[in-house]
């Protein structure tokens, strides 16, 4: 069931976000992967919410490019990639450099994908 | 006494007459000690198990703490650096290990380790990183987060002070008391496995299944069926390789996690390979063997 977030203010809506980013990392970790799908069901949801916005179109999602969370910054610079493509793009990579996560790897999957798909446009 | 009772006394006495017995001598034996006092001294097992003379590769790399003929480090003809001392109060957390012996058998098999990528509560949070391994539980961890939990946390410890280290060798050791298959010990072992080239990962399937990996398909099984892709090129040699249980459950989830992509849709791996060619998809799953450090 889908949730009215019309109504929620783009900062509550960025502390929902950061949340359930945080659980979707822990789901990786326990490699609950139904777990991370349904989280990421209501974040896709409140993505939307926060693009539609007038008076944001997604901007707001480039301050959790510093947040200590990878997974938040992951999911932050994937949510904006085609709308901010430089700086999305910085920050995945700078998750792919850093190895030694579990994330590192879907970022250096997710760089490749990117690539190869501009060089077939 | 009650058959439980006998089976306890049995277990008991037998892990004094096996010949890795040593296994079971307290690893912070020192303190019982008087101040200055060796432990290697006064428990002769422990020397057998460790000598500072032998080279080793040092700790921190995949095959840490395994012996090694040659320079550990990898520059020149160097001597190689041993590991020191044995520090036993880095071992404080498996200080207990009369509470081992307090476990009941219980049923499990491989198939268990299956359902680690399945649908699991999330409660608990990653722990951040230790020098202390993780506190062996008193009966097997539950199927799915519990167990996933434990294992991670084990073999990010194990990766720290190496595979083949006395320290890991009595980590395993009181692990395999409440892990009589030895699935859970040998899905660790074999999580820190360095990369290793295609050919070795191919020629290592077989008939006979081998605890701690699964084999695995390059690409993916189900979804080329569900594409029409002959069972020649499913089941053939080329797709498939033997892999790290934990490497196969991360690939799995890998590739049925639904990420954002720069168009705005959110698709996962498996759903953007199902219009392309099996090489194609092959190409894809040998990159993500490659990123999951399986393939060298």
């Amino acid at each position: 069931m889908k949730t009215d977030f019309s109504k929620v203010g783009i900062e509550d809506l960025l502390n929902l976000f950061v949340q359930l980013s945080i659980e979707q990392g822990e789901a990786i970790y326990l490699a609950n992967t139904s777990g991370f799908n349904r989280l990421g069901d209501t974040l896709y949801e409140i993505i939307n919410e926060i693009k539609r916005r007038p008076d944001d179109r997604g901007q707001s999602m480039l301050k959790l490019f510093g947040h200590p969370n990878t997974q938040v910054r992951f999911n932050a610079a994937t949510a904006v990639s085609g709308l901010f493509t430089n700086e999305a793009r910085r920050a995945i990579q700078s998750i792919a450099d850093s190895k030694s996560d579990l994330i590192a790897s879907d970022a250096r999957m997710y760089l490749r994908t990117l690539d190869e798909r501009k060089q077939q446009s | 006494m009650t058959e439980r009772d006998n089976a306890y006394l049995r277990h008991q006495q037998k892990s004094w007459l096996r010949p890795d017995g040593h296994r079971w001598v307290c690893p912070d034996a020192a303190r019982f000690l008087k101040p200055g006092a060796e432990a290697a001294k006064a428990y002769p097992a422990l020397d057998r198990k460790y000598s500072s003379s032998q080279r080793r590769v040092p700790a921190g790399r995949s095959d840490g703490g395994q012996w090694t003929s040659g320079n550990a480090n990898g520059s020149g003809n160097d001597q190689p650096q041993p590991m020191g001392s044995i520090d036993f109060g880095d071992l404080s957390g498996l200080s207990d290990l009369s509470g081992l012996f307090q476990i009941a058998p219980t049923d499990f098999d491989l198939e268990d380790l299956t359902l680690l990528a399945g649908d699991v509560p999330t409660g608990d949070s990653p722990e951040p990183p230790s020098n202390e391994p993780p506190e062996i539980p008193t009966q097997r961890p539950e199927s799915g987060g519990p167990v996933m939990k434990f294992i991670r946390e084990a073999v990010a410890w194990t990766g720290r002070v190496g595979r083949y280290s006395p320290y890991a060798d009595v980590f395993f050791g009181a692990l395999q008391q409440i892990d009589e298959t030895n699935a859970i010990t040998n899905a660790i072992k074999s999580a820190n496995d360095p990369p290793r080239p295609l050919e070795e990962l191919q020629d290592r399937v077989g008939p006979k299944s081998e605890s701690g990996y699964h084999d695995h398909h390059i690409v993916e099984e189900s979804s080329a069926r569900d594409a029409g892709f002959s069972e020649d090129l499913i089941q053939g040699r080329d797709n498939l390789v033997r892999i790290p249980v934990v490497k196969h459950i991360d690939i799995t989830s890998y590739y049925a996690r639904k990420t954002l992509q720069s168009d705005g849709s959110r698709i996962s791996p498996r759903q953007s390979l199902e219009s392309v060619s099996f090489e194609e998809r092959r190409q894809f799953g040998l990159q993500v063997l490659r990123e999951q450090g399986v393939l060298k």
